[in-house]
Order: C-alpha cells, then sequence, then structure tokens
C-alpha cells in the first residue's frame, strides 16, 4: 500500500517516527478513507511510536482520531488497540487533554499557504510534540524525586535520569525545565538538584542554553534556586556569566548567599585571566 | 577551643525572606535531612582550634564523592555540644584518605529531641557555614594526590575521571 501523494514522515529525533501529509482535510467527503489508509500504509513500513493530527479543522480530525481511540468519541466503533501515541494538535495551541496513549496521525491540512510557510508549521508541529513529549517524561521525574534525598556530589536516580532526558530531548528539555522553575513556580530540592546537574553534565549540544537558564535563575525569587543557580555556573565557569553574577549580587538580600555568589564571581573572574593571559 | 566540622548542603540552612512561613530563629525542616544518623550516631569531624587540619578534613570528605561537587560544611564550636550534653566518641573515619580517619567523631546515643537540638545549634551558627566550589575541591584533591596522601585509583570512576582530565 502506498502513501497519498504529498505525505511526508518525519523523524522527530525521538526514534519515533510521524507522518506530515499536505493533503487538504475537510470534514467533507474522501479525506476521511484516506487518512485512514495512510495510517495503514506508514505505519506498516515504518517503526512509528507516535503519530501527530495537526487539527485546523478540530472536529474534523477528532473524528479521524476517534477511529483510533474510543476515548475520543466512544460511539464510533473503530480499532483501540492500536500500539501508538497520538496527539492532536493545531499550530497554535497544544492542550495536553488531547494526549492519549494510542494513534497517532500527523497531518498538516492543506491551505493556501506556500510551501515555506507549510515547511514552518511542520516544524513547529514537531517542536511542539517533542516538548510535550519531554515536559511528560520530565514531570514524572520532578514527582518521582520528592521520595529523593539529596547529597552533594553524591549520584542521585534523579540526576542520572534527568542527564539522559536532557540528552534525549536537548533544547526541550531546559524548555520544560524552565517553566517548572519559573511558570510553574514548581519548587523541590530537585529543582536544586537539577540546577547543578546543569553545570555539570558534558553536553556541548546545550551548553549555551543551560548557560542562559542558570544566568537566569540567579534571578529567581526563592533563594535556594538562586544558590543552585550560581554553583551550576561554579561548575561551567565561564567568565561570559560574570555581569549576570555582578548583577545578582547587587540585589542579592541574603547575606549567607551574597558570600557564595561573590566566590563564585571570584572564580570566574579568575578564569577569565588566564584566559586573556 | 576545637570545632567539630559537619557535611550539609548551605540551601537548606538558608533563612530567607521568601520563606515567610519561617520563622526567624527557626530552621527548614529539609535541614534535618543534613544530620542523617546512624545507630543513633552523627558522623562529625574534629576540626582543631587553629583549623590546622581544616584543609586535611575537607580533603577526606570530598574523596566520599562520586563526582566533583562543591563542598558545604559548617564549623560548630565543641563547647556548645557540650554544654547541651551531647556525647562524643571516637571513631575512626572510612575515607581512602587514612591519615585523615583519625579525625573522625561521633556524636552518639542521640534522640529525636537531641537532633533536633542539634540542628537548631547548628542553626545558630550559620556564620559558620562555608563552600568550597568545585574547582577549590579538584585543586585540594590534586594537591594531596600529588603528595601522594591521597591514591587516585582509590577514588571513585567519575570522581578519578575529572581528576585525571583536569590540568594540575
Amino acid at each position: 500500500m502506498m502513501l497519498s501523494e504529498g505525505l511526508k514522515p518525519f523523524n522527530t529525533g525521538l526514534n519515533q517516527w510521524c507522518l506530515v501529509t499536505s493533503e487538504t482535510a475537510t470534514p467533507s467527503g474522501e479525506p476521511l478513507g484516506r487518512i485512514s489508509r495512510d495510517i495503514e500504509a506508514f505505519t506498516a513500513t515504518s517503526p512509528a511510536t507516535h503519530i501527530l493530527v495537526a487539527d485546523p479543522f478540530g472536529p474534523y480530525s477528532q473524528a479521524v482520531a476517534a477511529g483510533y481511540s474510543n476515548e475520543l468519541m466512544p460511539d464510533i466503533n473503530m480499532p483501540t488497540s492500536s500500539p501508538y501515541y497520538l496527539y492532536l494538535m493545531d499550530y497554535g495551541s497544544v492542550s495536553p487533554c488531547f494526549y492519549w496513549p494510542d494513534v497517532v496521525l500527523l497531518t498538516s491540512s492543506n491551505t493556501d499557504e506556500g510551501t515555506d510557510t507549510q515547511s514552518q508549521n511542520t516544524a513547529k508541529l514537531i517542536e511542539r510534540a517533542v516538548r510535550l513529549e519531554a515536559a511528560r517524561e520530565i514531570s514524572i521525574e520532578f514527582e518521582k524525586a520528592k521520595e529523593e534525598s539529596f547529597e552533594d556530589g553524591m549520584d542521585s536516580e534523579f540526576s542520572r535520569r534527568l542527564e539522559n532526558l536532557i540528552i534525549k530531548f536537548d533544547h526541550s528539555a531546559l524548555a520544560v525545565i524552565r517553566s517548572l522553575v519559573f511558570v510553574a513556580d514548581f519548587y523541590g530540592e530537585a529543582v536544586g538538584e537539577a540546577l547543578r546537574l546543569l553545570g555539570r553534565i558534558d553536553h556541548p549540544e546545550t551548553y549555551s542554553n543551560r548557560l542562559v537558564l542558570l544566568e537566569q535563575c540567579l534571578f529567581h525569587p526563592d533563594a535556594r534556586v538562586r544558590d543552585a543557580a550560581s554553583l551550576g555556573l561554579a561548575y561551567l565557569d565561564n567568565p561570559s556569566a560574570i555581569p549576570y553574577l555582578r548583577r545578582a549580587i547587587q540585589v542579592e538580600p541574603n547575606e549567607m548567599l551574597l558570600e557564595d555568589m561573590e566566590q563564585v564571581l571570584r572564580q570566574l573572574e579568575e578564569t577569565l585571566q588566564c584566559l586573556s593571559s | 577551643m576545637p570545632f567539630f566540622l559537619r557535611k550539609i548542603r548551605k540551601a537548606k540552612w538558608l533563612n530567607d525572606k521568601a520563606l515567610t512561613w519561617l520563622g526567624t530563629d527557626d530552621l527548614q525542616a529539609d535541614a534535618i535531612f543534613d544530620l542523617k544518623t546512624d545507630d543513633n550516631a552523627l558522623s562529625v569531624w574534629h576540626v582543631e582550634d587553629d583549623k590546622s587540619n581544616l584543609q586535611v578534613v575537607i580533603a577526606a570528605l570530598s574523596t566520599t564523592s562520586d563526582n566533583l561537587s562543591n563542598l558545604d560544611y559548617v564549623l560548630v564550636e565543641q563547647s556548645v555540644f557540650a554544654k547541651a550534653g551531647l556525647k562524643v566518641i571516637h571513631t575512626r573515619g572510612k575515607t581512602v584518605y587514612d591519615e585523615a580517619n583519625k579525625w573522625h567523631r561521633d556524636l552518639v546515643e542521640l534522640s529525636a529531641k537531641s537532633l533536633i537540638n542539634t540542628a537548631l545549634l547548628i542553626a545558630s551558627q550559620r556564620s559558620e557555614m562555608k563552600r568550597l566550589l568545585p574547582k577549590q575541591v579538584l585543586s585540594l584533591l590534586q594537591e594531596k594526590i600529588m603528595a601522594g596522601e591521597i591514591k587516585t585509583a582509590e577514588l571513585k570512576e567519575k570522581l578519578r575521571g575529572k581528576i585525571e582530565q583536569s590540568p594540575q
């Protein structure tokens, strides 16, 4: 069985293949059958574990998805034993409620947009899907970490697993950690452990983003987060953080933490001196 | 007056304005995890009053790490614990830095109440809470290795790897 013309499989970087189509998907007529056939054709020949349904026509795509998940529309009598993960999403938003441990097809509905815009939209969709998966896995680790206690210098299950997730999800993992620290206003000792890890791990691909996140965390309202951020920067030992540390020191209200930040600043200034001599 | 040194994680001992629920003379409950006891005994290290053995003790503690890390510690005058009636015994340390192991002590027969009291005594010494950054720990360990006091081969794998790949 062949895929419809215009369908393109994409590798999300997660070893999970997704399918993108530029075919028109409208609530009227043929496309429903075509998409179902495309899912069959695609999954017959690929190691897909995740498929995405891009959903500019909400109800229609939900109907398509319903063919593979009775949770979505219980009235529709369609197969439900698919081994795939389903993401249903549109260009503007991704709602976690559209997440089922079930089937998935990624279709990008055709509009009058040019190819470039379609590629950009596709890239956005894939990025969102990866981030959604990263959020799910990383949040689970932060939850589990509530049962762990941490000691400086000692490996923890949490840090081992988080390191693997950072390597797996790259920048998406950092975006998730950032939102756990800032947006979700989540604090557990795990946040401190995570920020130390960001300084410690050897992962050049995320180096600059880790540096930026740690610099931002110097200004977090919680002193424990600021403390872990300054330690993370001490690990990175990158003098480009000096201006941020200086600014953080100027506004740091906690004396104990101030002393530690000054110590990190001295280290980075020495490193700068070594590099320039 | 000599001191006792205890390894801690400073963040747990911060009394920050952001923790609005925490009284000024109180401490975070998380700090108690830094005082993990074994057989109702708390491991501490003796530090001479002139702090002449401080670097040795810190190096010994650093050798127990899996990874290169900062080392946070607190120094409390021994008289403070003596006044609180805490019992101390000599027990040899179990680090790979043999020469340092003689400085190890245990505070023993600790009840839950006396442990909390110990935590409060430590919290009252916040000015004596110090930190060695990872880079400082690295150079201290390198110094002791160069002097032949610590054998690299006896360190844990990741820590050893970090020391071996770092310039002296």
